[in-house]
């Protein structure tokens, strides 16, 4: 049930729906159907056989009342009388009246009647309606005339005509003498069995019905098969034992047999004046032929309704099953993530067009999002992603992928140049490293040189030290005599820095007397401009005066010129004084300058005679710092040689290192390559 | 604009009244004769010279006491033996530069009637006589208080003033309020 398609199950259920029904209808009414054909039938059966029991002893009824009519009638009284008295010459007249009345009965009766005989007591025949056959007849053997003899009339013997060798159905009756005491003759009537046979054969029931009909001792008389008749007995037909139980005791009923495979229903009626029963047989088959009608059409029609529920249900299915197919398919490939189709929406407005269309916006969705995550791999992270609402997840997370990638590639960007940067750097330093390696390396080749030459300069410089010793001790004599010499210096000096003074003094007192010149000349001055005041005043007021002033103008511009010669002499004397006083200041100044001089050359000189000292101790010093240098040299010597033996050391380090350093290079040159490989790669990023 | 009209208007009058007085003939051949006694001195660079006629004396400049409240061109007020007098400046009117006042400044004292004020000087020359022919009149371009001031101008460029005028103008007579 679970694997089945949606189809499959459409079609199912709706085929088990329309089904169950007709199954249940068909059988109930089928079977329904059966049982009452089958009680209609038999009861059909019965009124049949019954029906033509009755006819058959009403006829036999009619054929003992005619035969008894006939026994009565005068002309057969008389023939039987004559006959048994006078014989049959004599009575000859009488015969023929009696045959005239059989012939007359007999056409009277027709074809029903194969002759209508009188026969003697002995059995013989004398009279009938067909005189040229029976005559002489002998049938004192048989039942029906033994019976007759007794006075028993009877009807229904059936046997084979004497005369004619046809199967008959005779019927007797004695006949009495006019006095009504004896019994002189038999009338003897004989019916034509096919007359029964004809009324059984019509009564056809169906297709494969008959009816047959059996005396009491079971012989046929009437059968469809003409064989059969008074040379079977049903009795000992094998399988009829039930039937023929019920025709032995005369009674009416219905059984079932089986005979040669044939299941057969027989209804037995008897005919109680002969001893006769009549037989209905139908096939149970045909019997529940109005069944199997019924079942048949139930079956064709409930088959026609499958088929039609069927196409109409595969239709339905379909139309149903086929779109969501295409949704399955479509499903199917947005799983395994193609999304290049299209999901044909037919102008579809139930549940199925809105899944169409609910499917093609989520592919329409799905391809939006397909987008911007192919912006995303082709490394534009410009794309902003819209979420279709606040639950799409899918949205929301791309969303924040982009975010988080643009945040990401930028810190990667940064990192990166970072790197690339830092690659760089390492590339220059490694590089550097290398070549300081390999500069390294051969410095210490060099240093290994250079340690053999150290060696042997310290030898030399060991005699050199010896040699030191010995100079630093002359060194510190003359030292003796140079603080010596100082200190005459020192004395001399103070000298000169005493007169110096003195003359500093005088060089003041010299400034100080040129002052008091400038202030007598600015004096002289001040007359000299009031005087030429006075002068102007004098010859206004000479001009005022008139003819009369004119010898005091006269005078007057004199004393002007005057003021003014006077004027010009202080103004030269002030010039000449003014560079007197500089002079002055210069000397004062030089003076002052050879104090600090002097006082400059005794510090000097303290100096030198303090540094002569200091030089004395250091060339005692380095007298005994060159015996300690020889001593140290000796050991220098020696470490020299370990320096040696380090420094192969050291070379072979440094060309390993080199290698190494060579290796690191590639390394950094790998690192520096990657570092911009990522740099491309990070911008090929739009963000 | 309007300037540049009114001078090029002056300009054309002055032109007239130079060719008019170029027209006339000398009215007195005498006046060569004649001669001024004037006081030359400096006003900074120039040389200025008044007639020694309405000089009284030549003063130093000394205890100049400065009056709050004036126009500039009233330098203060000296006291010359008991007298007080106004000094003026004329630099103030020939927009000359100041130098600044020192003791070698002086006091040239005009009087006119009983009106006496002093003039500042930078340095007296000295008084000489000069003919008065060598004198014209100060030159066009000067108006106003400039113009007024002079008297003329010698041909050794000796500017005269006129201190009459100096002495009663109307305008070197101060009166302010000062609230």
């Amino acid at each position: 049930m679970k694997n089945m398609t949606l189809g499959k199950k459409l079609l199912t259920g709706g085929l088990l729906a329309v089904a169950i029904p007709i199954i249940i209808v068909g059988i109930v009414s089928v079977y329904q159907a059966s049982k009452n054909t089958y009680k209609d039938k038999q009861d059909d059966m019965t009124i049949i056989s019954e029906s033509l029991a009755g006819s058959l002893e009403t006829t036999m009824y009619e054929q003992l009342f005619v035969i008894k009519n006939i026994s009565y009638s005068n002309s057969v009284i008389a023939a039987a009388e004559k006959m048994e008295k006078e014989g049959e010459k004599k009575s000859r007249h009488e015969i023929a009246l009696a045959e005239k009345e059989l012939i007359k009965i007999k056409n009277a009766e027709g074809d029903r009647l194969s002759s209508v005989n009188i026969v003697d007591r002995n059995g013989i025949f004398f009279a009938s309606s067909d005189r040229k056959t029976f005559k002489g007849t002998d049938i004192s053997k048989r039942e029906y005339f033994i019976n007759a003899l007794k006075g028993k009339p009877s009807a229904g013997s059936v046997v084979v005509s004497a005369t004619t060798g046809r199967v008959v159905c005779t019927s007797a009756a004695p006949v009495y003498s006019s006095n009504g005491k004896d019994i002189t003759g038999v009338v003897i009537i004989a019916l034509e069995l096919r007359f029964f046979s004809d009324i059984s054969q019509k009564m056809k029931i169906g297709k494969g019905g008959y009816i047959f009909i059996v005396d009491k001792n079971g012989l046929y008389i009437t059968h469809p098969v003409k064989e059969k008749i008074l040379k079977e007995s049903i009795f000992q037909t094998k399988g009829m034992e039930d039937v023929s139980e019920l025709i032995r005791q005369g009674k009416k009923g219905n059984r079932e047999y089986t005979v040669e495979g044939i299941r057969r229903v027989a209804s037995v009626a008897p005919v109680n004046i002969t001893g006769w029963s009549v037989v209905s047989v139908v096939p149970v088959d045909e019997l529940y032929a109005p069944a199997r009608f019924t079942r048949n059409v139930i079956i064709s029609v409930g088959t026609i309704f499958l088929l039609l529920a069927s196409v109409f249900f595969y239709l339905f299915s379909r139309s149903l099953t086929r779109p969501m197919g295409e949704v399955v398919d479509a499903a199917q490939k947005i799983a395994s993530g193609d999304l290049s189709l299209n999901i044909s929406s037919p102008d579809r407005h139930d549940e199925i067009g809105r899944l169409i269309h609910a499917f093609n916006e989520m592919v329409r969705s799905l391809k939006e999002k397909i987008q911007v995550a192919e912006r995303i791999a082709a490394n534009d992270l410009t794309a902003d992603v819209m979420p279709s609402s606040e639950r799409d997840a899918l949205g929301n997370a791309l969303a924040t992928m982009v975010d988080t990638m643009r945040k990401q590639i930028q810190e990667i960007v940064e990192g990166v140049n970072i790197l690339a940067t830092s690659g760089n750097e390492i590339m220059a330093s490694v590089t550097q490293l290398t070549s300081g390696a390999a500069e390294t390396s051969t410095a210490v080749t060099e240093t290994t040189t250079t340690v053999e030459e150290v060696k042997q300069t310290a030898e030399v410089s060991n005699q050199k030290a010896r040699h030191v010793v010995e100079l630093g001790q002359k060194t510190a004599e003359i030292a003796k005599l140079g603080l010596k010499s100082i200190e005459d210096t020192i004395a001399g000096i103070s000298r000169i820095k005493e007169q110096t003074e003195a003359i500093a003094d005088m060089v003041v007192r010299l400034s100080e007397q040129s002052q008091a010149i400038g202030e007598i000349i600015t004096t002289v001055s001040d007359i000299a401009e009031q005087s030429n005041l006075l002068a102007v005043n004098a010859s206004i007021e000479a001009a005022k005066a008139g003819e009369h002033g004119k010898g005091f103008a006269v005078v007057a511009q004199e004393i002007k010129s005057l003021a003014d010669q006077s004027k010009q002499a202080t103004a030269l004397i002030r010039t000449i004084l003014f560079d007197v006083q500089k002079a002055i200041s210069s000397s004062v100044m030089a003076t002052e300058q050879g104090n600090k001089a002097v006082e400059a050359g005794v510090k000097l000189s303290t100096q030198a005679g303090e540094s002569i000292e200091a030089l004395a101790e250091s060339v005692t010093e380095a007298a005994n710092a060159a015996i300690q240098i020889a001593a140290s040299n000796q050991q220098q010597l020696a470490g020299m040689d370990q320096v040696v033996s380090a420094m192969e050391n050291i070379r072979d380090a440094s060309i390993e290192t080199a290698g190494s350093a060579k290796q690191t290079e590639r390394a950094a040159h790998d690192l520096h390559n990657l570092g911009q490989k990522l740099q491309e790669m990070v911008s090929r990023y739009k963000i | 604009m309007g300037r540049s009209q009114e001078m090029s208007e002056e300009k054309k009058r002055i032109l007239r009244e130079r060719a008019k007085r170029l027209a006339q003939e000398p009215k007195d051949a005498r006046t060569y004769e004649r001669e001024m006694e004037v006081l030359e001195f400096l006003l900074g660079r120039e040389r200025y010279a008044v007639e020694t006629e309405y000089v009284r004396e030549v003063y130093p400049m000394k205890e100049l006491t400065v009056l709050p409240c004036t126009p500039d061109f009233l330098l203060g007020i000296v006291n010359i033996r008991g007298e007080i007098l106004p000094v003026i400046d004329v630099k103030k009117f020939f927009d000359l530069p100041g130098k600044g006042i020192t003791n070698l400044n002086k006091v040239i004292v005009v009087r006119k009637d009983s009106m006496a004020i002093g003039i500042l000087s930078d340095e007296v020359i000295n008084t000489y006589a000069i003919p008065l022919s060598d004198l014209t009149p100060p030159p066009p371009i000067l108006t106003g208080i400039k113009a007024d001031l002079l008297k003329g101008i010698t041909h050794q460029q000796l500017i005269l003033l006129d201190i009459e005028k100096i002495v009663s103008d109307k305008r070197l007579i101060i009166h302010e309020e000062i609230e």
